[in-house]
């Protein structure tokens, strides 16, 4: 073969070279070109090798269903692999190599797979390499399985994503589309118009049809003139439409920068459409069929539609001396089209007994063979096709009689055309086989139509009257349906039905032998249509022939399920912003520049950003830990706790919402007091926890857990208009409106009395677990005295605008006592310390209130309240539940959360009694402290038990959980 | 490609008065908007109203719209201090309000409310719409405000 250029090419610019590298050459071609294009008219036949067998494989499809030319684009980490070389569009310093092929294309060391072949069949690997392990081959065969190389560095691309609306979406840019657009946009509805591909006009672009009057070209220019006038239309190239899904929603992937040249490339790559559309219209064309038969892989056999494409696109002529091969008219107009751009067709074999007569008498005047009612039986050629058998077929469409060899340089093939219907399909539309056709076409869907050849519409005329409303059902004429070529009833095992997962004709029999009957077990058993061409160029004919070999008409063996994406999609472009620093919505503290100029350690804690610790220079973070710890137990700490949650709940029926979300009881609680508080789910299950506080008769302030915020306000707000319809009460999530700062330790009431204040912080004035309000530092403020830390400990919140304020006083206010800054890791020091309870840490789906030492506050409350129910069912009330204890380390050494706790003396296989679930190393004790729920533990203490950590075993004892101060001495000064 | 172009002049940021109102019944919507003085009051749910207002006025449109709502199961709060807010004006801007929201802008609820309640990105926000230029105003909670302005310059080059 020798792929030259000719005239034509509507999408190449002759002016433009373009230099690129292919298999480490280096090559040129012409702006327009894509990379199959450039290098078929280089003369290139050989592209890749195949996925199992490793066999030489050539170019056969123009489009996005090639299944042979995948590429690996560019290197390092602009590396993309995978990519068709009929869908890259050439740009100036391109480099691309072939995939699967070591050391090279022309000679690859694994094409001795080829030897083995009737050894690994599809699905070889359910039957065989069983022994003496399957896991010894594993590894072997799964390295050896893949295509091109997964990139090993971070993607340095950016991808954006957006939502779009539009009366009509049309999808595809041929004359299907084109019209539907015009239709649309000049009714003055809103259209977006997209298609693929970089260029307009489909198949009929830069070829001779006549449109209306006028040349194909000349039709499409004008159309596209008029679209793009009206304001209300928006034509989109380089757009494919990937998705159908519910509503009239369509994914669109957009690609922005991948035809440029690398150094060249701003701003995001790709860009993911989230399109609803009033009506979509679906012009998404058809797709082509190979046919099959023995050795239909060799390079050189290619589709003619492809052929015809090359040629009126990119001026290529993929072959000089073809033979064509093919069951419909289609072709015909293809070989002399080719003809007359200076190729010499060998022969035109039609497995049709009586093809149209015009067509033969056409070929006649050209000179060009005919054989009607026959069909190729096998070509031959290792890297190019050099020559092809044509046979007869009898009635049976079984070759029959002496092959005839014809020599050629290329097998240009057409098995008929199927409508492209996956968009239908996943948008919920049914489909219908037409026995002209041999295919399936759509079946109407409302709010969808399928136009031109998307709907097995082949006739201009027709397309253009069914766009503009007043078209008719088109009666197409019969193709010979021809799935398997062969002289026996066996398909060949050395015919190719699924190019691009290795799949023959011999593996859809042997599925069928096998009993993997159904469509759906065929695709799998065989992985038929499960490669990245998602089986466009195969599924049609491995259905049509397990058809054949099973005597079921087609319609009953059906299709697989068609779902998206259409074509690979990067997974860049789903995530769009949500990589790093927006991979989530995280949260910024009030006082964030604050922490980080002290240098704050920052992480992430429920969704905020928040001081681990502060390490000073020199210091460790387990260091500063220690340090700050002791300094809010010895002196005054600060800390910023504005992530707790605040909800106002406001109404005369406050109180009684209250009650029934709490364990305890809040009606009692007297305006200006706090109370801790246990929130429940249905199950009985811990599901929140913290102060609520009595601000007026009818109105409270909820405290939540940090970054619980949300999820409660909604649960309340769930329960109110959902259930409790009747209780006059509002609610509000404030959170973000307040900064708190917590100032912990015994010197914090001395701090605090030295910033000008209207509140009293005398002991008596203002005890622990009340609340006031007033002015702090001239700054209006909600100060509650609860503590976490076991110290004397006030939360301050004021408006959080006015944070940074109320940090300058404390600080300094604080600095002559020595107020130190103290991180959450010291804040769970602390409380671990106490043995108080952290949700989340110590609570887990199945902890109820009785397990964490409230079965007190259950059994007080008379009135009902969520999840009370729950708490009485056997399981809640049995001995030996999971209980909240402490652990003490025989050796004094740290202990991991999650470590194991397990009774001494047993051996073997022996279960679990309960984990570790909060541990800190103590400086206030100078010994580790830790918190766990072991089975049945409050009648555990002082029992000595194990501790298996990863493989590790320790000693300890089960102590009382609080570990210091237990009396609380030192929250009531 | 438009991508390209600068967002100063279409991302500004603002500080406007807002206030939360949450009635659980009776119909407070005359009521409510009969207290405000020029402020822009949108029902974004049942028994939810926010008021977008001067911020020097936030004091006295909240004092007014308290008097107007009595006691009772009703909250009018001052939010100012918890939301941060962005003007988004024009192509450019409503073209960043794409990217992130599925909003449809030529909405009927938008058009005869004035604000919705909807998410941008990962968060829920209000998007008022300003006029018709277009310009839209979306309001975060303003510990997001570091989130937002990522949002904004991704998928912008330059």
């Amino acid at each position: 073969m020798s792929g030259a250029r000719c005239d034509g090419g509507h999408a190449i610019d002759r002016s433009r070279p373009v230099n690129f590298r292919w298999a480490g050459r280096d090559y040129a071609g012409f702006a327009g070109d894509t990379l199959a294009s450039a290098l078929l008219a280089n003369g290139v036949r050989l592209f890749g090798r195949s996925f199992k067998y490793h066999r030489p494989r050539g170019v056969i499809a123009a489009g996005l269903d090639e299944p042979n030319a995948i590429v690996q684009l560019e290197t390092g980490a602009n590396t993309i692999p995978n990519l068709k070389a009929p869908y890259v569009e050439l740009y100036e310093g391109l480099n691309a190599a072939p995939v699967n092929a070591w050391p090279s294309l022309e000679f690859d060391l694994m094409a001795v797979n080829g030897l083995f072949k009737r050894f690994i069949p599809a699905a070889f690997y359910y039957k065989t390499f069983m022994w003496p392990n399957w896991l010894l081959f594993e590894p072997a065969i799964r390295k050896a399985a893949g295509l091109g190389r997964a990139p090993e560095q971070a993607d340095p691309d950016s991808y954006a994503q957006a939502s779009a609306r539009c009366d009509v979406l049309v999808v595809g840019g041929g004359l299907a589309g084109l019209a539907a657009a015009l239709e649309h946009g000049r009714a003055g509805r809103s259209v977006l118009i997209v298609t693929g591909g970089a260029h307009w006009g489909g198949r009929l672009a830069g070829g001779a049809d006549v449109i209306e009057g006028a040349n194909a070209d000349a039709w499409i220019a004008r159309a596209l003139a008029e679209l793009a006038a009206l304001p209300n239309v928006t034509l989109r190239n380089r757009t494919l439409a990937t998705g159908s899904y519910d509503h009239g929603l369509v994914s669109l992937c957009e690609r922005l920068t991948d035809h440029l040249p690398l150094a060249a490339r701003r701003g995001p790559r790709q860009k993911l459409w989230r399109v609803r559309a009033g009506r979509i219209i679906l012009a998404t064309g058809a797709f082509e069929r190979p046919l099959v038969f023995s050795n239909n892989d060799v390079p050189g056999v290619m589709l003619a539609g492809a052929a015809l494409a090359y040629r009126r696109r990119h001026g290529v002529l993929a072959a000089r001396n073809p033979v064509i091969a093919t069951n419909n008219d289609s072709a015909w107009a293809a070989a002399f089209e080719l003809a007359d751009a200076g190729a010499t067709i060998a022969a035109i074999a039609d497995a049709r007994p009586a093809p149209p007569e015009h067509l033969v008498a056409e070929a006649k005047r050209r000179g060009i063979a005919v054989f009607t009612g026959s069909a190729p039986e096998k070509a031959f050629g290792g890297k190019g096709v050099h020559a092809v058998a044509i046979a007869a077929l009898d009635g049976a469409g079984r070759l029959t009689g002496a092959a005839q060899r014809i020599a050629c340089d290329g097998v240009l093939m057409s098995g008929g055309w199927s409508p492209a219907v996956h968009l239908h399909s996943q948008s919920g539309g049914k489909l219908a086989l037409d026995p002209a056709l041999q295919s399936f076409v759509p079946q109407s869907l409302s709010g969808a139509p399928s136009l031109g050849a998307a709907a097995g519409d082949f006739s201009i005329a027709n397309t253009l009257a069914t766009a503009r409303g007043a078209g008719a059902k088109i009666a197409n004429d019969p193709v010979r349906p021809l799935w398997s070529i062969s002289r026996g009833d066996d398909p060949h095992a050395d015919a190719w039905v699924d190019l691009q997962n290795d799949v023959t004709a011999g593996d859809v029999a042997l599925a069928a032998r096998e009993n993997f009957r159904s469509v759906e077990h065929l695709k799998r058993y065989t992985t038929l249509g499960m490669a990245s061409d998602q089986g466009k160029t195969s599924n049609v004919n491995g259905i049509g022939i397990l058809s054949d070999l099973l005597g079921r008409p087609i319609p009953e063996i059906g299709t697989t399920r068609f779902r998206p994406p259409y074509d690979p999609v990067t997974l860049g472009v789903f995530a769009g912003h949500r990589i790093g620093d927006g991979l989530h919505a995280r949260r910024r503290l009030a006082l964030a520049a604050a922490h980080e100029a002290a240098g704050a350690k920052m992480e992430e804690y429920g969704g905020w950003m928040r001081p681990v610790a502060y390490p000073r220079a020199g210091e460790s973070e387990d260091e500063a830990i220690a340090r700050e710890v002791l300094a809010v137990r010895n002196a005054v700490g600060l800390f910023e706790a504005s992530p707790l949650g605040k909800i106002e709940v406001k109404g005369p029926d406050a109180a009684r919402l209250l009650d029934r979300i709490y364990v305890n009881t809040v009606s009692t609680l007297k305006p200006g007091r706090c109370r801790y508080g246990l929130m429940l789910d249905e199950n009985g299950t811990i599901f929140d926890d913290g102060i609520v506080t009595r601000l007026a008769e009818d109105h409270f302030l909820v405290g939540t857990t940090s970054g619980h915020a949300v999820t409660v306000a909604e649960r309340l707000e769930e329960w109110l208009q959902c259930e409790w319809i009747d209780l006059e009460v509002v609610t509000q999530d404030v959170t973000g409106c307040w900064a708190v700062l917590n100032i912990a330790g015994p010197l914090a009431r001395t701090v605090l009395e030295g910033i000008e204040s209207d509140i009293d912080f005398g002991r008596e004035a203002f005890p622990h677990m009340t609340h006031r309000e007033g002015r702090l530092a001239g700054l209006e403020a909600r100060i509650a005295r609860v503590s976490f830390s076991g110290e004397l400990s006030y939360e301050i919140a004021v408006p959080w605008r006015d944070a940074a304020r109320l940090w300058d006083a404390l600080l300094q206010a604080g600095a002559p006592h020595g107020l130190s800054l103290f991180g959450i890791e010291a804040l769970m020091t602390l409380r671990i310390e106490k043995g108080f309870l952290h949700v989340g840490s110590e609570t887990d789906g199945a902890t109820q209130p009785q397990d964490v030492g409230f079965a007190g506050a259950l059994a007080a409350k008379k009135s009902d309240h969520v999840g009370r129910r729950s708490t009485s069912r056997p399981d809640s009330v049995r001995d030996g539940r999971r209980q909240l204890v402490g652990i003490a380390m025989a050796d004094g050494r740290p202990v991991e959360p999650g470590a194991h706790i397990v009774r001494p003396g047993a051996e073997g296989e022996i279960g679990s009694d309960g984990w570790i679930t909060s541990a800190a190393w103590s400086p206030t004790l100078s010994a580790p402290v830790a918190l766990a729920m072991i089975d049945g533990g409050f009648a555990r203490l002082g029992e000595d038990v194990r501790v298996w950590n990863l493989g590790q075993w320790r000693e300890a004892r089960v102590v009382e959980p609080c570990r210091y101060d237990p009396q609380g001495a030192r929250l009531n000064v | 490609m438009s991508e390209l172009m600068p967002l100063q002049d279409a991302i500004l940021a603002r500080d406007p008065g807002v206030i939360i109102v949450r009635a659980r019944s009776g119909d407070r919507d005359a009521g409510i908007r009969a207290a405000l003085n020029g402020a822009a009051c949108h029902r974004t749910a049942p028994g939810e109203w926010i008021v977008i207002c001067d911020p020097a006025e936030t004091a006295a449109t909240l004092a007014a719209i308290r008097a107007a709502c009595g006691d009772g199961a009703v909250l009018a709060i001052d939010i100012s201090h918890g939301v941060t807010a962005l003007e988004l004006v024009g192509a450019r801007g409503a073209e960043r309000l794409a990217a992130y929201c599925d909003l449809d802008p030529g909405s009927e609820r938008l058009a005869k409310e004035g604000a919705v309640r909807t998410r941008f990105g990962e968060i829920g926000v209000v998007i008022a719409r300003i006029d018709d230029r277009p310009a839209y105003l979306l309001i975060a909670d303003q510990s997001y405000a570091e989130y937002l302005a990522l949002l904004m310059r991704h998928g912008v080059a330059g």
